[in-house]
Order: C-alpha cells, then sequence, then structure tokens
C-alpha cells in the first residue's frame, strides 16, 4: 500500500481511535484490554484498508471487528470466572457509578451491552444499530430497554443507599 | 424506572467512552501499520503467496522454537547476574530492558514472560523482595504497570492479603512508564513485606502462616506464575519471605515494573 493509503489511514486512525478505545472499555471494564483489541480491531482495518477505505463507514467496518473481538473476550473470561488479586488500575479513579455501570453491562447478555454502547456511547441511532447487528428494529429496541432497567435498578439501589433511604 | 434515568445512564456511558482519552500514552498508527505487517501474513495468502508465506512461517517457527528454548536455559544465570552488579555492559540483547517512548507492539503476556524470585534484602521494617519478568520469546514486548502479588501454600490457595500498589501511582493518566523487553531482557517489580515485629510494635499480632510460593501475575495478565523462593539470598531470609503475616496491618506492597534486574531499593 502506497503512502497515499497509509495517509488515510492515519488520519482515520487518529479520528477513530479514542473513540473505539472507550467502547472498548466499556465493553471489557479493562483499559489495557481494551487497547490491545482496540490495536488488533486497527492492524485488521489496516490489512485491509484498500477496500475498508472505501467504505462509507471504514470505522463501522473496524467497530463492528472490535466490538466482536471485546465479547470474545468477555465469553473467554466469563468461562474462566478468575481475576488477579489485582488487574492494575490504569484511568483516572474512577467514580463509584462508572463502577457499577461497568458491572451491569458485564453482567448483561453480550448483544444488550452492545446495543447500550452503540447507542449512548457510540451516538448511533436504533435504525443504525439495526443495520450494524443485523437484527430488527424491535430487537435492538427490546434489548436497549432491559440493558437500561437493568442499569437503573443497580444505579437506583446505589443512590437510594447513598441517599440512606430504604 | 424513574423519569430521566435514561438520560443518567446515557451520560455516564459517555463519560466512561471518553475516560481513556485522558491517558498519556497509547499507540499510534504507525505502530498498527507495522504490526498489521505481521498479521497480513496470516491473512491475505494469494495463491501466488502461499509458498513465500509457508517459508516465512516456517521461519517465524523456527524463531518461536529457539526464542522459546533458548532464553530459559539462559534465564538463571541471567537473572543471577543481576547481583554482582553492571559487570556485562557489552552483553547483547539482554539484561536491563529500557524505558522506550516508542514502546514494542506486542504485551508481555505470561506465554512469553518468565518470572522468577529475585532475591531478598531487609530494609527498615521490612523484608523487600524483588520479581524479575523476563522475556523468554523471540520478540520485543512490553510491560508496564503493576503486577499483582500474593502468597499461596502447598495447595495453592491465598495466604494473607494480596499485595496492595506502592503510592505514587497519581490517579488521573496511566500511572507508569512501559518498559520494552528485548528478548532475554528483564524488568523488575519489587515487593515490600513488613517484618513481623513491625506488624506486632503496631499492636497486632502476625498471625503467621508459612506461604510455599509467591504467585504473580504479570501487569495486564489473567494467568498466575507461580514463583518459588530460593537461591540468592540465605535460607533465614528466604524462609522470612514465605512466613507471611496475616494481621490486617502487614498487607505487602507491590511497586510497579521497571527497567533492570537487581532488587530495587526500597521506597
Amino acid at each position: 500500500m502506497g503512502a497515499d493509503d497509509e495517509a488515510s489511514f492515519d488520519a482515520f486512525f487518529r479520528d477513530a481511535h479514542r473513540r473505539l478505545l472507550g467502547q472498548a472499555y466499556l465493553l471489557t471494564a479493562d483499559l489495557a484490554r481494551a487497547q490491545d483489541l482496540t490495536q488488533e480491531a486497527f492492524e485488521r482495518a489496516w490489512v485491509h484498508w484498500r477496500r475498508v477505505s472505501r467504505y462509507e463507514h471504514p470505522e463501522a467496518w473496524t467497530r463492528r471487528v472490535l466490538h466482536n473481538l471485546c465479547i470474545s473476550e468477555w465469553r473467554k473470561q466469563r468461562r474462566r470466572e478468575e481475576r488477579p488479586p489485582g488487574t492494575p488500575v490504569v484511568v483516572a479513579a474512577p467514580g463509584e457509578d462508572h463502577l457499577l455501570l461497568l458491572d451491569v453491562l458485564r453482567s448483561l447478555p453480550p448483544d444488550q451491552a452492545r446495543a447500550l454502547v452503540l447507542h449512548d456511547g457510540a451516538g448511533l441511532t436504533v435504525a443504525e444499530i439495526a443495520v450494524e447487528l443485523s437484527v430488527a428494529e424491535g430487537t435492538v429496541k427490546s434489548w436497549l430497554s432491559r440493558a437500561r432497567s437493568r442499569a437503573a435498578s443497580v444505579l437506583g439501589a446505589a443512590y437510594q443507599l447513598e441517599r440512606g433511604g430504604c | 424506572m424513574h423519569y430521566g434515568d435514561d438520560d443518567r445512564i446515557a451520560q455516564l456511558v459517555r463519560d466512561i467512552v471518553e475516560r481513556p482519552s485522558r491517558t498519556r500514552w497509547d499507540v499510534g498508527p504507525e505502530q498498527v501499520r507495522a504490526g498489521a505487517g505481521l498479521r497480513r501474513l496470516r491473512f491475505v495468502p494469494r495463491p501466488g503467496l502461499v509458498a513465500l508465506v509457508a517459508g516465512v512461517a516456517a521461519l517465524v517457527v523456527a524463531g518461536v522454537v529457539v526464542g522459546r528454548v533458548a532464553p530459559r536455559l539462559d534465564a538463571s544465570p541471567s537473572a543471577s547476574s543481576g547481583a554482582t552488579g553492571p559487570s556485562h555492559p557489552g552483553r547483547p540483547r539482554s539484561g536491563p530492558a529500557s524505558v522506550s517512548p516508542q514502546p514494542a507492539r506486542l504485551r508481555c503476556n505470561a506465554a512469553r514472560l518468565d518470572a522468577a524470585f529475585g532475591g531478598v534484602q531487609s530494609a527498615a521494617q521490612s523484608w523487600v523482595f524483588s520479581l524479575v519478568f523476563t522475556n523468554v520469546s523471540g520478540t520485543p514486548c512490553w510491560l508496564g504497570g503493576y503486577p499483582g502479588v500474593s502468597f499461596v501454600d502447598a495447595g495453592g490457595a491465598q495466604v494473607g492479603a494480596p499485595a496492595a500498589r506502592a503510592s505514587g501511582a497519581e490517579f488521573g493518566g496511566v500511572p507508569y512508564a512501559p518498559v520494552t523487553l528485548e528478548p532475554h531482557g528483564t524488568a523488575v517489580a519489587s515487593v515490600t513485606e513488613p517484618i513481623a515485629a513491625a506488624v506486632e510494635a503496631d499492636g497486632q499480632a502476625c498471625g503467621p502462616v508459612t506461604a510455599q510460593a509467591v504467585r504473580v501475575y504479570a501487569p495486564g495478565s489473567r494467568t498466575p506464575i507461580d514463583v518459588q523462593v530460593n537461591g540468592r539470598s540465605g535460607a533465614r531470609a528466604n524462609g522470612a519471605v514465605l512466613t507471611v503475616c496475616t494481621a490486617p496491618n502487614a498487607r505487602p506492597v507491590v511497586s510497579w515494573v521497571q527497567p533492570g534486574s537487581s532488587p530495587a531499593r526500597p521506597g
């Protein structure tokens, strides 16, 4: 691939990297892991860049690869159900809410978590998510609604505890 | 569900998405392209290239085998050479790693690493021992952050509390610089463990338990490596390392990994 390809890829990377890393972090709850997977997704995008760069939304292609990587990673972890005594904390001290939400996302079925990340994290509409995941809009809505109600119940309970309520 | 919950959740999700962007260090597109160069051999095996790919793959496999076996033979002498100080200035492709602004592409995972006990020193009110990580693969990789450290008994069950992370990890960014390990290269983390007398002087009973090994998770890795505490220092000091106080105030503290192979100074 030529210098033009490199330039267009680099521009794409700089534009999309932070967003995709943030989404991967949401789906893995582990920044180091998220960085590795994001890098891998971009590597794949570069391998196929001739083709991917001609797509209307190269970011959507890369995002799909990345979310798939995150979710398969997640399944592997669930199977292992093993965490080290201390997973390195590598980001600014997250608030209680953040940790709770990351926990909620990890407790959800992957499709629901992914729908929430695409909608609220990537700013996609329900219709766009339906296209990206090849499902009906109604399915997306139902995933979103279940994810939110689960998150709201966990966060709501935490809020009530904080306020000393019942 | 209350009205406004959806908005609050959406805001939280956005906050979390933006959070990693506050970290200082990350890969650039150049590293991604370089990494993809290796990957392409696997992904695009055009008919004309199959023979070439097979040849390259054979070389890669050979490299991996050599990289796996050779450094292992060398691992112990390499780790113990730290005790004699920097007397091998010209030793090729070995010894302490460097902090690099352009880290290696690959993270050093458990498969690429060997962890070994690097000796113990006594310090004020504590024992300080080091854990030496050696890159036993044939390619450079990077390591950064804190290892997970705890003690285990003969049955593999955890003894005492896992090590806390040393202070200095101010939040607001990645609290470490990635360390690049060349093949055979080493990095070290030190663990400070309070002596029983210090724990008791603080008003708590030590509640000593004898551990069998130090269980180490390399930074970013979920695969445990059990490190035997032997060699290098006297039996007394090694025994002291493995005599773990179970009192709540006796938690050991681990530093993040740094270049080098010899025990870091306490603090």
